[in-house]
């Protein structure tokens, strides 16, 4: 309804359309989810997702097919990287107004920003745009991706991104204060709930209140946690938590109110309390995953796994479980038949840090790196069918 | 078992006794001796203690702030036990580290290398708790210009300036030390025989006489001894305290304690020599030695030899002292540079003063001047060694991939965290550096045995080699795996860390 | 090492004192101020399951195998509430996006873990009334928390407990553009005078009268949520708080209540002193906030008060009923040196422990579960070293719902 048909569909196209040949992917270890790994997996990607996965594949498909032969390197889904302005700050938050449900993140998206095309170098093959916190209503994210011939957009309209947090309370502007701030969202939700009420921004609420869209918030102290958890409570809905630096002083209504959160990146000065958190979150059940740089996402998750995080949790924080709280999980965050093929080459696993990037293929196009000659098969160049 | 200095060695026994390894080996091919405690890890992995060659732990925090500091500095004086769980490099497998503070200053001090202890603690290790000069040759990220570079490579060449005569005034003075020492000695011999001749019979005479030499010496004072004596109090006291340890010639001695016993009996008896020390110096200075034997060999007009004059000490500085150290080989000079131009001043204030041993700091920049550092010798220190990109203007650097560059020209460099904050990641920089594809071999090299050798430690650390010392740690998995965990560490054969 | 000690002994001394969160402990031997009642020397407080269970004289049955303390020399009073206390100090507190903003609710700004609560309770009080800030006109809906709970929601103990509107400059202060500002700024708006302010709530009352007014003849609409606060006011069902402290400022309030037909307790009110027979005849409740201070409350003394240390004993003379606070003022003390400081300027000790106990409790409309020590209510309770208005009384236990909070000895 919202969804504009005059989307750039020539980028969402771009990719699918260069490769017209199936390519065959096989190495050693193939993670195709976090419980899903395959030893000498391959899988078969036609035109830009995943066809065909370890045994199904078909022999006449895979002998047609370019093979791309990744030897010992392991293979991954590529990071999906979650709620990020891009470096588009300034464009995502419209500044007079504190409410605005309706505004779109996908329409500030700028299919060859440097800050996309870098993705590929952490190991990331899409990334949730998003309305920047600013805003106690900032608008609807998207799925966006890198790509070799400028970016795409893989999924617009997907969350609603709402915002609690001391950004958000802008002095300039009502509301200035966190009171005033949750009577504004609530009394928005009451307004969506009554039937009386229309306009674009109700029916963004209101859609995002009967389930269709994921609704996200960012909230960083226990109290503006807490008058989330109180609004998803009321309202009846799952929150995700966007900043959550409180989180661990309301571990017990996260998991009551399934929420899940999106935590900061973790760096080595840290206190212990909070490297371990996420090893805490994944042993009560809430789904989380790291926000901050693309470039950092990595360590973050090998620091969460020194101190004590399992490897399938932290591969989940990395693709996964962004992929499901913001509701792609059915197009990116795994290997599985019919997703995008989004994956990278990685020597080794990518939570070991002597594990160094081979390359990253984007809907089944490589958009960084190379990997050594295809021995498997020397006729095809290892580009071949990429461009 | 890896032992750094050879390939990983399956079942592999280490032998210790004491603080020391004994042997190091396959299981069954070392003789293990009867009664010894045995230690087994079936799926662990052993390695030399770590080494971190840079760390500000035990360091004072408020020092990283603080300019003031020079070469004099010792960073051993200032080291305590922390209370926070950072400061515990034992935990994280660390047994030897070097110890410095990232001030702003520009000699900042001489870092000391401690051997970290259990629960936080730390020793110094004797004798090197003076281990290298450290100066600052760079402005950090700021806005840097190659004049400025120019500046800076002056002040630091300046530093070496009158070295020389400095190094000139020191042995200038043990010399004249020695020859006052032979002439002092000559002088108490000459008056002993002397006093041993002729005052025996009347011993207390001299004594008596005292008082009014004491009083009537000021007018004699300024020819004889008083001249030498004018300077100041101690080099009276010395000589006497001094001297005799220098010559434990008995007969000496003995007369040194008899000419001693003779002026503090003076001293005792007149009260006046007693008072006016303090009030005025120089005079009363003056009396003082008269009553040993100065004052009546003057009066008596003796032809013996003349009190010599305590030869003045040069003014002692101790940053000169260390810069000195430097130059002798004895102290390596520690540079923080960071982009290729810093460093190749660095390397220029090397060729120009002949520094012996030079180690380099933080140096992001190095993979343009890998080469020049392999070919002036020089060793570097690579901190933040993690999958961070720097903030601009640095972005340019790749800190993962540096080590593989200075590998490959043959510069040998350790990586260190640089901070106490980052200790338990010094085997994640390490895995890093591997990741940037430095063999593996070589990033074990790069926390265990050639910081040893920086640090001029590799005779006792570094590797799992017989006669070194016991400094061991024991993971679960290997040591470059993120979720590794260390088991036990031992220092000197003691364990400093052993999971519960 | 050191440092390890006295942790050790305060962990010894509430294994001592708490020795099961439902088990029942026995306090004997202390002298009991219950608040409201005769003191009870040699007194015994029977305590289980976070309630009261039974309180008397040393002949008071106590269960068998209940856990003994043994407070000789000490003494035990109802934990203190606060009536009037600033929790934090973030710009949260106030909505500056309207003057007027009576259905914003302070709770939703609240940080649960704000220092300012911990301070409290180590200070002996149990239970605050936390009120919006004094930079609106009318700031919104106060609530009644207990300073300490195991989950931050159960901390509250009555959800819109007052509507806060405040007289003086200091709702004024700021409206004004910054110089070189913008005009569009939104702090360049009414009121920047006295007569603005009262302009503002009396519009926002008469707004409300209207509203109840039609509702009386013809179903209402749905009103907007400010208004409809408003008219839980005017039927008094919730309580109306004037923040007035000069003498100026505490008429107006006087008159806009009767204007409008509603009653108000007047908050802050160091001018209290000069209109003793004017509250008598409103039947006021005054809350005095921070008696001891000399310095004015508020906007750096704008409102122009004249604080006096003997107006507490003017009131109680007078019979006005007030009670204690540490007020908004930052330069109060704790609440029990508070109510030392009136009891040393007049009022008897029992009146004064009980202006920080019983009588806010009724003020608040709490009385049924706290306040003093009765039977049944819940176990918020302090131990004192000695009589709580002796200047070296220190608080050494420190219960809220029978949790231990705070042990010092």
């Amino acid at each position: 309804m919202l969804r504009c048909t005059l989307l750039p569909t020539a980028l969402v196209g771009l990719a699918a359309t260069l490769s017209a040949q199936d390519l065959l992917v096989r190495a050693k270890t193939v993670v195709i989810a976090p419980d899903a790994v395959l030893a000498d997996g391959r899988f078969l990607v036609r035109a830009g997702k995943v066809a065909y996965v370890g045994q199904d594949v078909p022999a006449d498909a895979a002998a047609k097919a370019t093979a791309i032969d990744c030897g010992d390197a392991l293979v991954v889904p590529g990071f999906v990287l979650p709620p990020t302005t891009l470096g588009r700050d300034r464009d995502l938050a419209e500044a007079a107004l504190p409410f605005t449900p309706d505004l779109r993140a996908v329409e500030a998206f700028d299919p060859w920003h440097e800050e996309l095309a870098k993705l590929p170098h952490g190991g990331f093959t899409s990334a949730i745009l998003s309305p920047s916190p600013r805003n106690i209503a900032g608008g609807l994210g998207a799925l966006v991706k890198p790509g070799a011939g400028g970016g795409s957009v893989a999924a617009p309209d997907l969350h609603l991104a709402l915002s609690l947090n001391a950004a958000a309370r802008n002095p300039e502007r009502p509301p200035t204060s966190l009171m005033g701030a949750v009577d504004l969202l609530r009394s928005a939700f009451a307004q969506a709930k009554s039937s009386a009420a229309a306009g674009p921004d109700v029916a963004v609420l209101r859609s995002a209140l009967q389930g269709n869209r994921k609704i996200a918030i960012a909230a960083d102290t226990l109290s503006e946690i807490q008058q989330a958890l109180d609004l998803a409570r009321d309202f009846g809905f799952d929150a995700v938590i966007v900043g959550a630096r409180d989180a661990d002083k309301a571990l017990d209504r996260l998991v009551a109110q399934r929420a899940a959160v999106v935590i900061g990146g973790l760096a080595p000065e840290m206190r212990l309390a909070q490297l371990q958190f996420p090893a805490r979150l994944a042993e009560a059940g809430v789904p989380f995953c790291f926000t901050g740089r693309p470039d950092q996402a990595r360590l973050s998750a090998a620091l969460a796994v020194r101190h004590g995080l399992d490897r399938k949790s932290a591969w989940a924080a990395l693709s996964r479980a962004p992929a499901q709280m913001f509701g792609v999980a059915g197009q990116v965050g795994a290997l599985r038949q019919g997703c995008a093929a989004d994956f990278a080459v990685w020597s080794g696993d990518p939570l070991d840090l002597g594990s160094a990037l081979r390359a990253v293929y984007v809907d089944g196009a490589r958009v960084h790196g190379e990997l050594p000659s295809a021995a498997a098969n020397p006729a095809s160049s290892p580009a071949a069918g990429v461009r | 078992m890896h032992p750094v200095t050879g390939p990983a060695i399956e079942n592999g026994v280490v032998v210790i006794r004491g603080e020391r390894i004994v042997a190091v080996g396959k299981k069954g091919e070392i003789d293990v001796p009867q009664g010894a405690v045995v230690r087994s890890f079936p799926t662990g992995h052993v390695y030399p203690g770590l080494i971190d060659a840079a760390t500000d732990a035990y360091t004072d925090p408020s020092l990283r702030g603080d300019g003031s500091s020079d070469g004099g500095t010792a960073f051993v004086d200032d080291l305590r036990k922390q209370d926070s769980r950072v400061h515990d490099l034992a935990a994280q497998g660390i047994t030897t580290a070097y110890v410095t503070v990232r001030s702003p200053a520009f000699v900042r001090g001489q870092g000391a290398i401690v051997r970290p202890k259990k629960d936080g603690g730390f020793e110094p290790w004797s004798g090197k708790d003076k281990a290298a000069l450290q100066v600052r040759m760079t402005n950090g990220p700021g806005r840097s210009h190659a004049l400025e570079r120019q500046q800076q490579l002056q002040q630091a060449d300046g530093l070496f300036e009158g070295l020389d005569e400095y190094r000139k005034a020191l042995t200038d003075h043990e010399d004249a030390l020695k020859k006052y020492d032979k002439e002092f000695a000559d002088y108490l011999a000459f008056h002993q025989k002397k006093k041993d001749g002729d005052k025996k019979p009347e011993g207390d005479k001299p004594t008596g006489s005292n008082k009014p030499a004491g009083d009537g010496k000021p007018a004699d004072a300024p020819a004889g001894a008083g001249q030498g004596g004018g300077g100041n109090d101690p080099p009276k006291d010395e000589p006497p305290k001094k001297d005799p340890p220098k010559q434990l010639d008995g007969e000496q001695a003995a007369a040194f304690e008899a000419a001693l016993l003779t002026l503090l009996e003076a001293i005792a008896q007149d009260p006046k020599p007693k008072e006016p020390p303090k009030p005025d110096a120089p005079k009363p200075d003056g009396q003082q030695p008269a009553p040993a034997g100065g004052a009546p060999a003057a009066e008596k007009k003796d032809e013996g030899p003349k009190r010599p004059t305590y030869p003045k000490a040069p003014s002692k500085e101790p940053q000169r002292d260390a810069l000195l150290k430097v130059l002798d080989g004895e102290l390596p000079l520690r540079v923080e540079a960071h982009r290729p131009d810093e460093l190749r001043a660095a390397l220029a204030l090397q060729q120009a003063r002949k520094v012996p041993v030079l180690v380099l700091e933080q140096a992001y920049g190095a993979a343009a001047l890998a080469d020049e550092i392999a070919k002036a010798g020089a060793a570097v220190v690579l901190t933040e060694c993690l999958p961070i990109p720097f903030e601009p203007p640095y972005d340019r650097f790749d800190a993962t991939k540096l080590p593989a560059r200075l590998a490959a020209a043959g510069v040998p460099f350790a990586i260190a965290t640089g901070r106490a904050s980052w200790s338990s990641l010094l085997p994640l920089q390490a895995a890093a550096a591997v990741g940037g594809g430095l063999a593996p071999a070589e990033a074990l090299r790069a926390i265990t045995l050639t910081p040893a050798e920086i640090l001029g430690v590799a005779k006792d650390a570094g590797s799992l080699q017989p006669g070194k010392y016991a400094d061991v740690l024991v993971t679960d998995r290997p040591l470059f795996l993120t979720d590794s965990r260390v088991l036990l560490v031992l220092g000197k054969g003691n364990a400093e860390y052993e999971v519960k | 090492m050191i440092r390890s000690l006295p942790l050790g002994a305060i962990a010894l001394a509430l294994a001592a004192l708490l020795p099961a969160q439902d088990g029942v402990t026995v306090y004997r031997n202390a002298r009991i101020l219950p608040g409201g009642a005769p003191a009870i020397d040699n007194g015994v407080l029977v305590v289980g399951g976070g309630k009261i269970l039974a309180i008397g004289g040393a002949d008071t049955k106590a269960p068998n195998g209940a856990a003994v303390v043994d407070c000789a020399g000490k003494t035990i009073t109802p934990g203190l509430i606060d009536a009037s206390f600033r929790a934090g100090n973030t710009p949260d507190m106030n909505e500056n996006g309207d003057e007027v903003t009576p259905h914003l609710r302070v709770l939703d700004s609240l940080e649960p873990a704000d220092p300012s609560f911990v301070r409290a309770r180590s200070a002996g009080v149990t239970a605050v009334h936390v009120m919006p800030g004094a930079r609106s006109v009318i700031g919104g809906l106060g609530v009644v928390l207990k300073t300490h709970a195991k989950d931050p929601q159960a901390m509250v103990v009555k959800h819109d407990a007052s509507l806060r509107i405040v007289m003086g400059a200091e709702p004024s202060m700021g409206n004004r553009a910054i110089r070189g500002g913008s005009v569009d700024s939104i702090y360049y708006r009414r009121p920047t005078t006295r007569m603005g302010v009262v302009w503002a709530a009396r519009k926002a009352f008469y707004d409300a009268k209207e509203a109840l007014e039609k509702s009386a003849d013809a179903p209402p609409a749905t009103p907007s949520p400010g208004v409809e606060v408003l008219t839980r006011v005017l039927r008094g069902q919730v309580t109306a708080v004037t923040t007035a402290r000069s003498e100026q400022d505490l008429r107006t309030a006087l008159r806009l209540a009767a204007e409008f037909g509603y009653r108000t307790v007047l908050d802050d009110a160091q001018d209290a002193h000069m209109l003793v027979d004017e509250l008598k005849a409103a039947q006021t409740t005054v809350m005095l906030g921070a008696p001891s201070a000399t310095a004015i409350a508020g906007s750096a003394g704008a409102d122009g008060a004249d604080p006096r240390s003997v107006t507490a004993r003017l009131l109680a003379d007078a019979g006005v009923p007030f009670v204690i606070t540490t007020g908004s003022n930052a330069a109060s003390l704790d609440l029990v040196r508070e109510a030392m400081f009136a009891a040393r300027n007049g009022i008897s000790s029992a009146r004064a422990l009980d202006a920080v106990t019983i009588e806010p409790a009724r003020l608040l409309g709490i009385d049924q579960r706290t306040g003093s020590l009765q039977k049944g209510k819940d176990a918020d309770f302090v131990v004192w070293s000695t009589d709580p208005l002796d200047p070296a009384a220190a608080a050494e236990s420190v219960f809220v719902d029978g949790i231990a909070v705070q042990v010092l000895r």
